[in-house]
């Protein structure tokens, strides 16, 4: 079948074409519903933009709102952003640790292992909502654990009824959905291609050799998709924490998006309120370029 | 000791660890039983079991429109894990068992999206979707999933598909079979595993989703839409339904909601923990 360069050509269009159309959809939807929000938010950061005056910007201010963001509106930002970085700093490397600890001795399959995985996922799927019911009556000064606590003579703890204990609280509740980290682990581990444990075994290695020499050299794709995603995720972390969020916390519990949203939607303050959202995402961009930057450590089979 | 005895001590040390760590675990939901069990006039003054017994909760929540508030998110998950199992496929086959100009520079645009925070759109979302007339439907829950259905799960059905092999394809090909034909006949039916997993993880995050109900659903007022999660929330905020303030009515909702996610995680969980490295292991 010959067929001459024109018609060639032309078959070329319609096969890339024809290809295209499928990814149209997802094309579509970041125009949308990322690409379109996302261009009117970067406009209204420049602007004086408040809700409650009238349904359009009301004047170009340039830099004002960042500006403002680092002097005026300091005391506040400047604290939520504290609250919100040390949470992530101390999480992000408990949760990892901790899950992958977990992991381990769930990954091998044994009589059982699927109950077990069961039963510690659990708590991950209590609802958000119930789960900030749960817990506020779970840690009342009448709840089961200062019941507990009371019993065992350790006494009473105010948990998040008091500034100080509120954020530890947030942390220990949180441990309660490590089973959503160790699936990630158990999947990771089991990837890991039996020969190579069978290799360890007729060479007599010990199982802290195995340890350090495979599991977790071979989890080092896992880690670093895991470390990107939480340092996304961590700094946003704002649902969560409003389900338990009340007066007597207020202070301890002040993340960093929930100052947005109340800038927003309390106060109407739209160009503020996006100009404090583009530099937590400049904030998100460099911790996740730096840790692209110093991936070496991270081992890559032949990509599929 | 024999080598048998000692696997066998060790074994044992491992089961009594385990369970130990499991019942850890275990305690929140072990507490909201106790709740939703307790009769009403003693949810407010809690002993560790409860005094009275009793079944008041979840016939106070049955009673209080639950089922409804079942029906509506149902029809909201339902909907949206068609669109997601739908586009997220088509897209990643789009991006893996065809080829056109520009594929991995739009491709890198789709997993970059992932790291975009949500606050930076979230609000202009809304005032977009407001503009439209969206607020108070059910159209910014679902239509979304329609267009890619999330970056994670193209990202996924994509790895799986990669390890689909070409010449499956090129013979279908030669068959006179167009690219449509051999996404829907030959390359779906062979990613089941993977769509299965897509579809689960759609249905437990619409089951629970709070923040998108509340804000897209809730000013409306529109209760007749309300799905699980938003309704709990608003009827205990409501006099009129002054029982849904009660523990025990709120932990036996929450028991009810969490029983087919139990139910799901326990039959899928093979494919649920293998979903993320399914790719890299047929690869």
């Amino acid at each position: 079948m010959a067929l001459n360069a024109k018609e060639r050509r032309k078959f070329k269009v319609a096969d890339n074409l024809t290809s295209f159309l499928f990814v149209v959809p997802c094309v579509l939807g970041i125009i949308l519903f990322t690409l379109m929000p996302m261009v009117s938010s970067l406009y209204y950061s420049f602007t004086e933009y408040n809700t409650m005056v009238s349904s359009s910007p009301q004047a170009f201010v340039g830099l004002d709102n960042y500006v403002a963001v680092f002097t005026t509106e300091w005391a506040k930002a400047g604290h939520a952003l504290k609250v919100t970085v040390l949470y992530s700093l101390v999480t992000i490397p408990l949760y990892m640790v901790l899950g992958f600890m977990l992991a381990l001795p769930l990954a091998r399959e044994f009589k059982g292992v699927r109950v077990f995985r069961t039963l510690i996922y659990l708590p991950v799927l209590i609802p958000m909502i119930i789960s900030g019911y749960l817990w506020n009556d779970l840690t009342q000064s009448y709840g089961h654990i200062n019941q507990i606590l009371e019993t065992i003579g350790v006494g009473k703890y105010a948990f998040f009824n008091s500034e100080d204990t509120a954020m530890l609280s947030f942390v220990l509740m949180g441990l309660f959905t490590l089973g959503g980290n160790m699936v990630l682990w158990i999947a990771q581990i089991k990837a890991i291609p039996n020969a190579m444990f069978e290799a360890a075994e007729i060479e007599g290695a010990k199982y802290r050799t195995v340890l350090f020499r495979i599991i977790i050299p071979m989890c080092t794709p896992m880690i670093f998709y895991n470390l990107v995603l939480s340092v996304v995720n961590s700094l946003q972390t704002y649902a969560s924490a409003i389900v338990v969020r009340t007066h007597l916390n207020a202070d301890a519990l002040d993340f960093y998006v929930g100052q947005v949203y109340s800038k927003i939607v309390e106060m109407g303050n739209l160009g503020m309120g996006s100009a404090m959202s583009w530099i937590l995402f400049v904030i998100i961009a460099v911790i996740a370029g730096i840790t692209f930057k110093f991936n070496k450590w991270v081992y890559y089979e032949e990509d599929v | 000791m024999t080598a048998s005895a000692k696997k066998r001590v060790t074994l044992t040390a491992k089961y009594i660890v385990t369970s130990v760590v499991a019942a850890l675990f275990l305690f929140p939901v072990f507490v909201m039983v106790l709740r939703a069990f307790t009769a009403d006039d003693f949810v407010f003054a809690p002993r560790f079991f409860p005094v009275e017994w009793g079944v008041s909760g979840f016939v106070n929540a049955v009673d209080g429109g639950i089922v409804q508030l079942v029906i509506n998110t149902l029809i909201v998950a339902g909907l949206t894990i068609a669109g997601t199992a739908v586009s997220s496929t088509l897209c990643a086959y789009g991006f893996s068992k065809v080829k056109f100009k520009g594929q991995s520079v739009v491709f890198g645009i789709v997993i970059a999206t992932l790291m975009l925070p949500a606050v930076c759109m979230q609000l202009q979302l809304f005032s977009q979707y407001y503009n439209w007339g969206w607020i108070g439907s059910w159209l910014p829950l679902i239509v979304p999933a329609f267009f890619g259905g999330g970056a994670t799960n193209i990202f996924l059905v994509r790895q799986y598909m990669k390890g689909v092999p070409n010449s499956v394809c090129e013979a279908a090909k030669i068959d006179g079979a167009n690219k449509f034909t051999i996404y829907w006949r030959i390359v779906l039916p062979m990613c089941m595993p993977i769509v299965t997993y897509v579809m689960v993880i759609t249905f437990l995050g619409c089951w629970n989703d709070l923040m998108g109900p509340l804000m897209y659903l809730q000013m409306s007022g529109r209760e007749s839409y309300y799905t699980l999660s938003l309704g709990i929330y608003m009827k205990s905020l409501d006099p009129e339904f002054w029982q849904w303030q009660f523990p025990n009515v709120q932990m036996a909702v929450g028991l009810l909601m969490m029983l087919p996610c139990v139910l799901l995680f326990f039959l899928f969980q093979k494919s649920l923990i293998e979903g993320v490295t399914m790719g890299s292991v047929k690869g």
